[in-house]
């Protein structure tokens, strides 16, 4: 089931290369901060340091094609979509919320904060959709899209640093790890705050499918699986990935990584995690396995900063770009900047049956 | 059973400081899942990192983005190397911030459960404020810097507890301390009951004799690291009138009382008020990073402290807990797990300061911390106020120096180094005091530095200036040795156990004479292992080999490894392996170009970065019969390792053979075949004249006159055929010294010696003048430069047509050498 043509290599060893990822042409000029696929349609989202978003069809065969572009007055440090797919929204370092109407091609700005707007999430309830914003500032807020004044703000304890809705379960991640649990029923209010399961800066939330739970990464190259009602505490664990070891004869030193993004499998609610060491890896957490035929994903010639699905999970969608995890000096000249396609085979997402 | 404990333990900690230790520095730190955060506020994204850069780009002013942060990230760095040091401290912390969060238990809506910022239960305060208990001079039970997790322990403290970076004027001195603003007892006030000024340097602690004031675990709990134990006046604030709450253990909604009893306007950024933070971790140093913030003094307009108190005109960040670039380690805040402590020490001290200080001074002194530093002069210097004979700082007393390197743990002395790269206006510890005290670096005898002889390890190294000031930033060198080579820190991989710090640590308080200065006091330093930490390379004595005598000198024994016997061990029997069968037939045609000349290189071995990533080809192993062929030929081959690697052999090696017209003529050949074989002849035993090379020879390779290209090229042949002359001299040199460690000025001089004979020689035989018709005219300066340049192209034409010429090389330098001696 080659989803996509098999790129050509006519290298002398490395003739079983097949099936590569598709690299997208035209990527953004500078690093890709966000990816986001339309929950409608095979329309891809991209946001970018260079301060645009972008979008990205993508066809049957992988091959690409740029559709809009449009530009907020800072880095995008965030992009997600209104559930009908109509909208981009999308938050940024210039502390506005942004809107695109795929329609119409035009760009409003929706939201504002007192600090970059670091994540962006849409909230469908039974009531309406909302616009989640999470902020630097400090606070959550509730946007309706309508009024320039947001229909709620939640204090937070910190800075915003990741943020995740599967409704009605929404997770925040901020700075000096606090956790903050939301059930949107009652969204001004957390449900629970909790201190991460892990002992180093939280870097991202992901709720499960399920809305359950969430998963969540540090820089310390950790995941945790947690649950949210007390009854499954016992399922909660944690692993280690995305990292490296130092030395190949030394294994007590590693270079550890973070890991930068988590994102679920819409189907079979496997997930995959990417880090600044550039890997990504397929995970099952109910089998608490990593995913053996795990897509031969080269190493990357760089961080990967941010992965998705597609709405049917057959494609994977990363970004190979410089995530800043070594400073300005990592920002070199030549720094790889792609954006990539990756056809999901089934063995490579779908959990194993059971043994027994 | 305590669920903590089953988790968490001094090991895991220490390996999550240690081996897993994230790549991104700038990150708080928790124990274990779901518990209180240790370390804190460090937090800072990458992302956040990149949007200050991005807006920095955009206003041009990008050299302070870097500025920024390189400050945070060091100061994140030494704030771990500090807790990891302390790791006991750490650890006892933890496990209450656990208990006080099982106990205490009503969490705030957003809050972690704050458990004080010192270890005092999460209800007592620390720092002090108008609270009930002061930190500073507080009753014993609530101390804030008796307990365990004292000044130092972890949290900022660390990157410079003191030696901030106050960029023009020390917080702490100026304005701060002895601000009316803190009425009665201020810090600097000679007040009597003064946590500060009192009589207590900063460590005397009156009670327990000998605790340290900042750090360690309060043996005499009554004591206040602080603050004179009682007087009862809180150091800082108000008597206290206030009740319960406390500036330090302050959820942070701030409102109600600041840390020093301001009214926090940034409350909830106040170092002291924050509340996990500020209070899972020493208010001290935390927060310390960057410019914007400092431990003691927030940025001037959030911080409590800073605001009103501390840190007035502190330009943001205060001395207490500054920046401090690349401070390794807090001065205070490693004495914390032994028992002594620099501070405390002198105290009850006499004879012994860690480092042998003479007296039985504070290492505080006055000119230390009295003057520059903690206060102003007029005022009764908050650290100095009483110090004993104010020798510490001083001038001349190397001990003093000491006293405080002890505590900067591997890294350069927190003071000294701080304040060097940081403070431009006056330094905090820096130069002024540490440094200019340890400039004068003539150690008086009991000092450690000085040790026994007047060339200690330290002095000999420390002359170059101020020892704890002058090395700039680089977080290396304890005593502002290079960093690499440094004598004491070198084989230390970084910070965490420096050989200074950690003697320092261990250091049994009675000892009379600091780790050093016992050591310095035995000659046999000299040979064997030195307690500095070996030197790694055998010309890294020291530094060149500056000293006359006391240097470890490892003996050198031939050690190059024999290539060529190992090529006779291993030969390749055809068929052997099957695997020989699966290369394809055409496989050298396959090869890129650059691994077949590799394998087809005369060398015994590869050279570094050229080594090709293939299977070698069949046709090109040797095989048992042709072998003895090929190692006959190769055995007299050796490639000098010096230059395995170089960036110059590399340069070369890809076309060992730069103009193919010669390279192939086999009239070439044979002349080079011939001249070496005459080179041999001649130059062996003694040869009078170098290696000799038919100027036809240079005549295919170098000449081509006029083009840029051969300019290129002699220029080139130049620099290697120098190198090979360096390394010529070196080798012959090293091996004629029959005692290295004695002998090296006299090498020295036989070097300067050597290369005037070979001037001379040059000079003398006119060779030269041959070589004109082959090689052409070199523009240079002078007719001797010209003829030298000459002389360097030819040995390194010699070198690129025949590795083994180095040996004749070798040879004929050596022969020159014995002439010499003779």
């Amino acid at each position: 089931m080659s989803f996509f043509s098999a790129s050509t290599s006519n290298s002398l060893v490395n003739n079983a290369a097949a099936d590569k990822d598709i690299e997208v042409a035209d990527p953004p000029t500078d690093s890709i901060s966000s990816l986001s696929f339309s929950p409608t349609a095979d329309y891809l989202a991209v946001g970018s340091w260079d301060n645009n978003v972008r979008i990205y069809e993508v066809g049957a065969n992988g091959q690409t094609q740029g559709k809009a572009m449009y530009g907020h007055q800072g880095p995008v440090l965030n992009v997600c979509w209104n559930k009908d797919g109509s909208k981009i929204l999308s938050g940024g370092a210039d502390n506005a919320g942004r809107m695109f109407d795929v329609t119409t091609g035009q760009s409003s700005q929706v939201a504002q904060h007192d600090a970059p707007i670091r994540v962006v999430r849409w909230i469908e309830s039974p009531q309406g959709g909302v616009l989640a914003t999470g902020s630097w500032d400090k606070t959550i807020k509730y946007w309706d899209l309508r009024t320039p004044n947001p229909v709620s703000t939640v204090q937070l304890p910190e800075r915003c640093y990741t943020m995740d809705v599967v409704y009605p379960l929404m997770v925040v991640g901020t700075a000096e790890r606090h956790i903050l649990v939301f059930n949107l029923a009652n969204p001004t209010t957390p449900f629970k705050t909790l201190v991460s399961p892990l002992k180093w800066q939280t870097r991202v939330v992901s709720c499960f499918p399920s809305a359950n739970g969430f998963a969540a990464g540090s820089i310390e190259g950790r995941v945790a699986i947690q649950y949210v009602e007390e009854k499954d505490a016992s399922n909660n664990f944690s692993f280690k990935c995305h990292r490296r070891d130092q030395m190949p004869a030394n294994k007590d030193q590693s270079l550890v990584y973070a890991v930068n993004d988590i994102s679920f499998h819409p189907v079979h609610g496997t997930f995959s995690t990417c880090g600044s060491d550039g890997t990504i890896n397929f995970w099952d957490k109910d089998a608490r396995t990593r995913l053996k035929a795990s897509p031969a994903f080269e190493q990357a010639p760089g961080p990967i900063p941010c992965t998705t699905f597609n709405r049917s999970g057959t494609i994977f969608a990363y970004a190979v770009s410089y995530d800043w995890s070594k400073g300005h000096s990592g920002m070199t000249p030549g720094h790889p900047n792609k954006l990539m396609l990756h056809a999901c085979k089934d063995e490579e997402v779908k959990r194993k049956p059971a043994k027994r | 059973m305590n669920p903590f404990l089953r988790e968490s333990s001094i090991e895991t900690l220490t390996r999550d400081l240690d081996s897993e230790k994230p790549v991104w520095p700038l990150s708080c730190f928790g124990p274990a899942k779901l518990q209180p955060t240790l370390i804190a506020n460090l937090d800072e994204s990458p992302e956040e990192l990149r949007v200050k850069a991005a807006e920095a780009a955009r206003n041009g002013t990008i050299q302070e983005y870097l500025k920024y942060e390189t400050d945070k990230i060091a100061a994140a760095q030494a704030t771990y190397t500090n807790a990891r040091s302390n790791i006991q401290a750490l650890y006892a912390h933890a496990v209450q911030n656990y208990e006080a969060q099982a106990s205490g238990g009503t969490p705030t809506p957003f809050g972690t459960p704050a458990p004080s910022a010192f270890g005092g239960g999460g209800t007592t305060s620390v720092f002090g404020a108008p609270a009930s208990t002061s930190a500073f001079g507080a009753p014993a039970s609530t101390s804030a810097f008796g307990k365990p997790s004292g000044f130092g322990a972890f949290s900022g403290s660390g990157p410079s507890a003191f030696g901030g970076a106050s960029t023009g004027t020390s917080a702490f001195g100026q304005s701060s301390f002895g601000q009316p603003s803190f009425g009665q007892s201020t810090f600097g006030k000679p007040a009597g009951g003064s946590a500060f000024g009192g009589g207590s340097a900063f460590g005397q602690p009156a009670g327990g004799a000998t605790t340290s004031a900042f750090g360690t675990p309060a043996s005499g709990a009554t004591t206040s690291a602080f603050g004179q134990p009682a007087q009862g006046t809180s150091a800082f604030g108000q008597p206290a009138q206030g009740s319960s709450t406390s500036a330090f253990g302050q959820p942070a909604q701030g409102a109600t009382t600041s840390a020093f009893g301001q009214p926090a306007q940034g409350a909830t950024t106040s170092a002291f008020g924050q509340p996990a933070q500020g209070a899972t971790t020493s208010a001290f140093g935390q927060p310390a990073q960057g410019t914007a913030t400092s431990a003691f003094g927030q940025p001037a307009s959030t911080s409590a402290f800073g605001q009103s108190s501390f840190g007035k005109p502190a330009t943001g960040t205060s001395a207490f807990g500054a920046p401090a670039a690349g401070a390794g380690t807090s001065a205070f805040g490693q004495p914390s797990q032994p028992s002594t402590s620099a501070f405390g020490q002198p105290a009850q001290g006499t004879t012994t300061s860690a480092f042998g200080a003479p007296q039985s001074t504070s290492a505080f002194g006055q000119s230390a911390f009295g003057q520059s530093a903690f206060g102003k002069p007029a005022t009764p210097s908050a650290f100095g106020s009483t110090p004993a004979s104010g020798n510490a700082g001083g001038s001349g007393s190397g001990g003093g120096g000491g006293a405080f390197s002890a505590f900067a743990g591997g890294q350069p002395s927190a003071f000294g180094l701080a304040a060097a790269a940081k403070a431009p206006g006056g330094s905090v510890f820096g130069q002024s005091s540490f440094g200019g005290g340890a400039a004068s670096s003539s150690a008086p005898a009991p000092s450690a530095f000085g040790g026994s002889g007047s060339t200690g390890a330290f002095g000999s190294s420390a002359t170059s200036g101020s020892v704890f000031g002058a090395q700039p930033v680089a977080g290396t060198g304890a005593f502002g040795a290079p960093a690499s080579t440094s004598a004491f820190g070198a084989p230390q991989p970084a910070a965490s156990s420096s050989v200074f710090g950690a003697p320092a640590a261990t250091q049994p308080q009675q000892a009379p004479t600091s780790v050093f200065g016992s050591l310095t006091n035995q000659p046999s330093v000299t040979n064997s292992g030195s307690a500095f930490g070996q030197p790694s390379s055998p010309s890294a004595f020291f530094g060149q080999g500056a000293q006359a005598s006391s240097q470890p000198a490892p003996k050198e024994k031939s050690g190059r490894p024999d290539f060529a016997a190992a090529r006779r061990r291993a030969l390749y029997k055809p068929g052997a392996t099957k695997y020989d069968d699966l290369l394809p037939p055409n496989y050298m045609e396959l090869l890129p170009k650059a691994a077949l000349d590799a394998f087809k290189g005369e060398g015994e071995k590869f050279d570094w970065g050229n080594i090709p990533e293939w299977i070698p080809p069949k046709e090109l192993r040797c095989s048992v019969e042709d072998g003895n062929d090929i190692l006959t030929a190769a055995a007299p081959l050796r490639k000098p390792r010096h230059f395995c690697g170089s960036k110059m052999l590399r340069a070369s090696s890809p076309n060992p053979t730069p103009h193919p017209d010669g390279g192939n003529d086999p009239r070439v050949e044979s002349v080079l075949e011939r001249s070496q074989t005459e080179l041999v002849k001649t130059y062996r035993p003694r040869a009078r004249r170098p290696p000799q090379l038919d100027p036809k020879l240079l005549s295919s390779t170098a000449q081509n006159n006029g083009t840029s290209e051969a300019d290129a090229d002699k220029s080139t042949l130049a620099v290697l055929g120098h190198n090979v002359l360096a390394a010529a001299y070196t080798d012959v040199l090293f091996r004629s010294a029959t005692n290295p460690a004695a002998g090296f000025p006299h090498l020295k001089d036989i070097e300067t010696k050597l290369q005037k004979s070979v001037d001379g020689w040059i000079g003398q035989h006119e060779w030269h003048e041959s070589l004109y018709d082959s090689i052409g005219r070199v523009e240079c300066g002078s007719l001797a430069e010209e003829r030298r340049m000459l002389f360097d192209i030819y040995i390194g034409t010699l070198f690129t047509k025949s590795r083994s010429s180095y040996d004749a090389v070798h040879d004929w330098v050596k022969s020159l050498v014995e002439r010499g001696a003779e």
